[in-house]
């Protein structure tokens, strides 16, 4: 659901104005995608359950803030919500500028323990075996995730309330920016350097590059690969979470469609290959990168496609994979990543 | 005081590679562990350091005690934290992270700020190299500033026994000389060394106490100064032949072929 508000606007300032709606978009994209990479980098394995993990992150904030809950048992072929109980009616009562950011929080605590939990059970095992296998396990899960969602809180669209009302936007000259983008731009900048801050100079940040880079050299100076695997999923998810929780009014104005959830975060995918699958950095560009892309093609190439005789109309939705595709063909370990660095 | 009594290890469930293999490393000593390739001393330090799991190996029969604690079950992280650290052969250091990196990972376990603070002056004064070179990716070390900084990695645990795989491996005479060196002043300041080289040179000219393994068992042990006269050891693995040895039987050319072929 793009709102542009394009009227009077020279061409000059309807591309900045849709590069910072790309922008965005791409803050959600980055950060799906450098928690993909965080898992990858850290733990070897390629989540494409990364997705549904954003999914799961939308619905719990969801029901946190629309004060919905599933009916987990029994359930019925439709998922059926039910309303919070009556004592919890102070919750659904305080102002969504509280509830919001609150039920945001403990949804970045849920998925965060999702994360940890589907490494534990599902991947522990299967640390060493062929990349294929762990692929498909996780192709799995995407699947298994993704259906439960649905069927917990059925595929009807949902609505649920925001800080950040449509019309509420940033001007700039002629430019206008809704409130909500910008919060999202933001927020991803703040998690982002957050992150490399930890990355670089925490103690658990040192103990992930090096498991990344040699896991029995790390077990010899003691650090637990059980620990780094653990963490790197919790960071995965809870990144995952954020950008759900991003998404919803940036892009889906508070109106939750499961489609849309579930294929927007797919993007992500194309973000972190076309960055460079070990670099988290390179996620972040990628990610930024395809949503303006998305947004950019949306306006300017699909109108152009559509007229052609084999009419596309929907460009903008395999626009990220046609770019990962061309940037690999020039650079196949992506913008920023590494084949190895080796002492010459 | 650092055991190992009747170890056999087993790789893959079948692969039989340690038959029972029993020494000590007593506080304050250097104890080298020599043998020709493949003989299993990578084993026995996977073994004591908690490291088997990785490659698929696995303790069958035996134990390995410290200071008459079993260790034999504990993970990799436990052990490290009780003080025994193994530098794994061929370096192994962090390549893409710089080395202070290297050495905060080797750090991980080293809790407290002000112990921590002292393993790293520590290393500084050891490897001034290291120092110098702080900021840099560990990568692009050369060999022998790699292996210090190896080393001086596992001293950030502050290690009280540290079991070293062929430090000398691949280094130039004049490095091997610098490393030895540096063994030398590690255990001077009361770490226990266990030392497993194909240079057996170096080892027993450093080493308390000796022991030779082949094919996974303890053949010969003794003081290491014993060791180096011992004629076997010297033609074997030192590569000397005394005087008087140029007549041969044909027995003992055949055997001394066999054991070349291992070390080979
Ligand atoms: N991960 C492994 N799986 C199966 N066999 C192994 C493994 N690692 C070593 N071995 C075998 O165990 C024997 C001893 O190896 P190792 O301990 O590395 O000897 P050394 O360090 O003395 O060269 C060798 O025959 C080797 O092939
Ligand atoms: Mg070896």
């Amino acid at each position: 659901m793009i709102v542009a508000q394009i009227a009077q606007l020279s061409t000059f300032e309807e591309i900045i104005q849709l590069t910072l709606q790309g922008l965005a978009l791409g803050a959600v994209y980055a950060l799906i995608a450098l928690g993909f990479v965080i898992i990858y980098k850290a733990t070897g394995v390629l989540n494409f359950a990364h997705g549904a993990l954003m999914l799961v992150g939308v619905y719990v904030t969801f029901s946190l803030v629309a004060g919905q809950i599933p009916r987990v048992w029994p359930i019925s072929g439709l998922g059926q919500l039910l309303p919070f109980p009556e004592w919890m009616s102070w919750w659904t009562g305080l102002h969504i500028n509280v509830r919001f950011p609150i039920s945001v929080l403990l949804a970045i605590v849920f998925v965060a323990l999702l994360g940890m939990l589907i490494e534990r059970t599902a991947l522990r095992k299967l640390v060493g075996q062929p990349v294929f296998a762990v692929v498909l396990v996780t192709l799995g899960l995407e699947l298994v995730i993704s259906t439960m969602v649905q069927s917990f809180w059925n595929p009807l669209q949902k609505a649920m309330p925001t800080p950040f009302p449509v019309t509420a936007s940033l001007r700039i000259g002629n430019l206008s920016i809704q409130w909500a983008s910008v919060w999202a731009i933001i927020v991803m900048v703040v998690v982002v350097l957050g992150f490399f801050a930890f990355f670089k100079y925490s103690k658990y940040g040192v103990a992930m590059r090096a498991t990344a880079l040699d896991q029995e050299a790390a077990m010899a100076m003691g650090i637990k690969a059980s620990t780094v695997f653990g963490l790197a999923w919790a960071l995965g998810g809870a990144m995952a979470a954020i950008a759900g929780a991003m998404f919803i009014p940036a892009r889906l104005a508070g109106f939750i469609s499961f489609t849309t959830v579930r294929f927007s975060a797919l993007n992500a995918f194309p973000a972190a290959i076309l960055g460079g699958l070990d670099s988290p950095g390179g996620a972040v560009v990628g990610g930024l990168g395809i949503g303006v892309a998305q947004v950019l093609s949306t306006r300017y190439l699909n109108p152009v496609l559509a007229d052609l005789p084999v009419s596309l109309p929907n460009f903008h939705l395999v626009f990220p994979y046609v770019l990962m595709l061309l940037v690999l063909l020039v650079r196949p370990y992506g913008l920023f990543g590494t084949e190895e660095v080796r002492r010459v | 005081m650092l055991e190992v009594r009747n170890l056999e290890v087993v790789y893959n469930d079948v692969i039989l590679v340690l038959r029972g293999v029993s020494f000590s490393v007593p506080d304050g000593n250097i104890v080298a562990l020599l043998g020709a390739n493949g003989a299993g001393k990578t084993t026995v330090l996977r073994a004591i350091s908690g490291l088997l799991g990785v490659h698929n190996g696995e303790v069958t029969k035996g134990e390995v005690t410290l200071n008459g604690d079993r260790i034999d079950d504990a993970d990799a992280a436990s052990i490290v934290k009780r003080g025994v650290v193994q530098v794994l052969e061929g370096r192994r250091i962090f390549a893409e992270l710089s080395v202070d990196d290297n050495l905060r990972a080797g750090g991980y376990t080293n809790q407290n700020r002000e112990s921590s603070d002292q393993a790293y002056e520590r290393v500084m004064t050891l490897f001034p190299i290291l120092g110098r070179r702080s900021k840099s990716t560990a990568g692009y070390l050369s060999g022998g500033e790699q292996q210090m900084l190896a080393i001086g990695r596992a001293l950030m645990s502050d290690p009280k026994v540290l079991l070293l795989d062929e430090p000398s491996l691949g280094l130039a005479p004049r490095l091997v000389q610098q490393i030895r060196d540096i063994i030398v002043d590690i255990n001077s300041h009361g770490t226990s060394v266990l030392l497993v080289e194909q240079n057996a040179l170096m080892a027993l000219g450093i080493a308390d106490y000796g022991y030779i393994m082949e094919t996974g068992k303890i053949v010969m042990d003794g003081e290491s100064a014993k060791l180096a006269k011992d004629a076997d050891v010297r033609e074997f693995y030192l590569g000397l032949h005394g005087e008087g040895d140029e007549r041969k039987s044909f027995k003992d050319v055949k055997h001394y072929k066999r054991k070349k072929r291992w070390l080979s």
